[in-house]
């Protein structure tokens, strides 16, 4: 038992990764969007179609807005943890590579969004 | 040496609107004002997109759709395929219009077409409600007299093999304005297309000619260029 314990507490103790799994994880999502948005377009203009005139519309702003959430959510939490976590030599490339590319394509998803909705 | 965490709260909330700020400055600005302007009762508008990719269909439809929905009191849009021209419900959806409304905007959003060719088929006094024409096909320009002698208050069109698409953006965002003057929305939406052209060329190293380009797209009117989006007073 003894044992067992303090191999739990040596698990929980050691410094975890997150920090650099979610960057990666926001560039790896926007390959998820397009696919999404292609699939709907596909099934919306079938002949016949598969996806309802009464559906398109809905499911379409819920796509944009399910991708700008979470591209934006992913970039900045992405953002946080390796500037709190990881030194600047490491933070800095990871942000350019992995958050700023994201958030771009959140930003870009999120202005899609207020268009397709003529809110702006 | 890590960032301290508020700091780093508030880079991490700065990023999102950096990032939003960047694609409004690289696509187009945000209208704060969506009021719908007056005498929206007299307004109509007609769309027709032709059977082009699912995901341009799409596109299309989901951009163009809010507008002539918020800001016209009826709306019709219609999508070709490849076994429906959809004739019939456009020019249905059209007479219906053209009986109830005085003012209708046409949006022709097709390749090079001959839309006008089916307009003969509706009776010459309600045609004469027919207000902007708007076709986005290549080297349809010149079909802009035609138009004018059916009975368009004003017709808008590209000279060349264009990328109307990117014209067609700014001009719908700017025409429904409250306020707005025809050859005002086409002159600016022809600026913004020049630069996001520039822009393409920039990012496509040259394999983009902004000037040819915006030869071809450069937007001209035929008829009322002093035309109002509320009204031609």
């Amino acid at each position: 038992m003894e044992k067992n314990d303090c191999g739990s507490r040596a698990r929980s103790s050691r410094p975890g990764r997150w920090h650099l799994a979610i960057p990666v994880f926001a560039l790896l999502f926007q390959l998820v969007p397009p696919v999404l948005l292609w699939a709907i377009s596909t099934a919306a203009y079938a002949e016949p179609r598969r996806l309802s005139e009464s559906w398109e519309r809905p499911v379409s702003l819920l796509v944009l807005g399910f991708s700008a959430g979470v591209s934006l959510l992913l970039g900045s939490i992405g953002a946080y943890g390796l500037l709190t976590r990881t030194r600047a030599a490491v933070a800095v490339p990871l942000i350019l590579a992995c958050c700023i590319p994201a958030l771009l394509a959140g930003a870009t998803y999120l202005h899609g969004l207020l268009i397709f909705l003529a809110w702006v | 040496m890590p960032t301290n965490k508020p700091t780093a709260v508030v880079i991490a909330l700065l990023l999102p609107c950096l990032a939003y700020a960047a694609v409004v400055a690289l696509t187009d600005r945000v209208f704060w004002r969506t009021a719908i302007p007056d005498r929206k009762e007299r307004r109509a508008a007609v769309a027709i997109r032709d059977n082009v990719t699912p995901f341009q269909k799409w596109g299309s439809k989901h951009f163009t759709w809010p507008y002539l929905d918020g800001y016209y009191d009826t709306a019709c849009y219609c999508t070709q395929s490849r076994s429906n021209d959809c004739k019939q419900a456009f020019l249905a959806c059209l007479d219906a219009a053209l009986e109830r409304h005085t003012e209708v905007d046409l949006f022709l959003l097709a390749h090079t077409n001959s839309f006008v060719r089916w307009m003969t088929a509706l009776p010459q006094e309600r045609r004469s409600h027919i207000r902007l024409v708007y076709n986005t096909g290549c080297c349809n320009l010149q079909q802009g007299p035609m138009w004018l002698r059916l009975g368009a208050k004003a017709y808008v069109g590209h000279p060349g093999i264009s990328e109307s698409p990117i014209f067609y953006f700014y001009f719908l965002r700017r025409w429904i304005q409250d306020g707005a003057v025809l050859e005002n929305a086409v002159d600016e939406s022809n600026g913004l297309m020049q630069t996001a052209l520039a822009r393409m060329e920039f990012v496509s190293l040259g394999e983009t000619n902004t000037a040819k380009t915006t030869r071809a797209t450069r937007a001209f009117c035929y008829g009322e260029k002093r035309l109002r989006f509320t009204g031609q007073e």
